[in-house]
């Protein structure tokens, strides 16, 4: 019996212009990943600022660079279209990795928030 | 099969700028799968963009300002409900402000004759307000609110290329008359052959 659920992973965003790393690790139970979307508190800043670098195993999903605005969805975008399909992707050693860049374009100015990983996942329900 | 992603970007200095330049595409790839675009590091001053990206706030203060000088009904309840000004927050969203183009890109693969992509690149859609009745002056519509799934474009390139060739074209710069330093982001997906297993590994 398998049965779908969300992880997520945390970023503090403290400080403009840095890099921060955050990473977690599925349980055994966690058989695929399916898909991956961003959120935040401040969705303008992470739509402006944010940059970002996933692994999933130790592949390289997104590289360093990607824009977070190509992962975010509006309020109208059903919910089980916001996420970015992964696939039937096998979590391997379980190891998420997100290296989260904000970086200054001029557009907006920075105030502390914080940035969401969701990652959509099939559990084994046993 | 497994997909990666290399990411060109393509600074863009001064007015009506026309940049050429290269993706090296990796020997394991099998073919090119699709192609993204983003703008980054645009700045930003009292130029056209400026105004047509921050009318958001704009009609947000004007909305407010409505709402101030409008009078308020008494109902028995924590909350006054304004009554709608001479100016209501919907006729605000009636007003069409058309994407503004910032550039074309172009992209062929150095192997074959003729270019596989061509793409008007705009940064993001200033109307996405227009007509939407559920607006308030909370909650006004921003690409990072009611903007959709963005997806990439599909194409289908034998990976056996080595390099592909770009071309990127200001129009915003033109547009506006004067430079405008911004840079674009080309993310180029392609395939590869997954032979390894994604077991579970120290």
């Amino acid at each position: 019996m398998t049965k779908p659920v969300i992880k997520w992973i945390d970023v503090q965003v403290t400080a403009a212009n840095q890099k921060f790393t955050e990473q977690i690790e599925l349980e055994k139970t966690v058989l695929s990943i399916r898909g991956l979307a961003l959120s935040s508190i401040r969705n303008d800043l992470m739509y402006f600022r944010g940059s970002q670098r996933v692994e999933i195993n130790r592949d390289e999903i997104f590289p360093e660079g990607y824009q977070s605005q190509m992962l975010m969805t509006g309020t109208n975008v059903p919910l089980n279209d916001k996420y970015y399909k992964t696939g039937d992707m096998k979590p391997g050693n379980g190891i998420i990795k997100m290296d989260y860049q904000d970086t200054d374009d001029g557009r907006t100015v920075f105030t502390p928030y914080s940035v969401r990983l969701n990652i959509e996942c099939l559990i084994d329900e046993v | 099969m497994k997909e990666q992603c290399i990411i060109t970007k393509v600074p863009i200095t001064l007015k009506g700028e026309l940049r050429t330049f290269q993706i090296k595409i990796p020997r394991t790839a099998m073919r090119i799968i699709g192609i993204e675009t983003g703008i980054v590091a645009m700045k930003y001053n009292d130029s056209e963009y400026a105004r047509n990206q921050f009318a958001a706030q704009a009609v947000q203060a004007q909305a407010a300002q409505a709402v101030q000088a409008s009078p308020a009904i008494k109902v028995p309840g924590p909350v006054p409900v304004p009554a709608p000004g001479p100016q209501s927050l919907f006729m605000s969203t009636l007003v069409f402000r058309p994407e503004l183009l910032i550039g074309e890109l172009k992209l062929r693969s150095l192997e074959k004759a003729n270019i596989f992509y061509i793409k008007d690149v705009h940064e993001a859609d200033l109307s996405m307000m227009f007509g939407d009745f559920s607006i308030t002056p909370g909650f006004i519509p921003q690409n990072w609110t009611h903007g959709r799934h963005r997806l990439v474009d599909p194409v289908v390139v034998n990976g056996e290329t080595t390099v592909i060739q770009g071309l990127f074209k200001d129009r915003l710069g033109e547009r506006i008359g004067k430079d405008w330093p911004y840079a674009v982001n080309v993310y180029v997906w392609y395939e590869i052959n997954d032979s390894h297993d994604s077991q579970p590994c120290s």
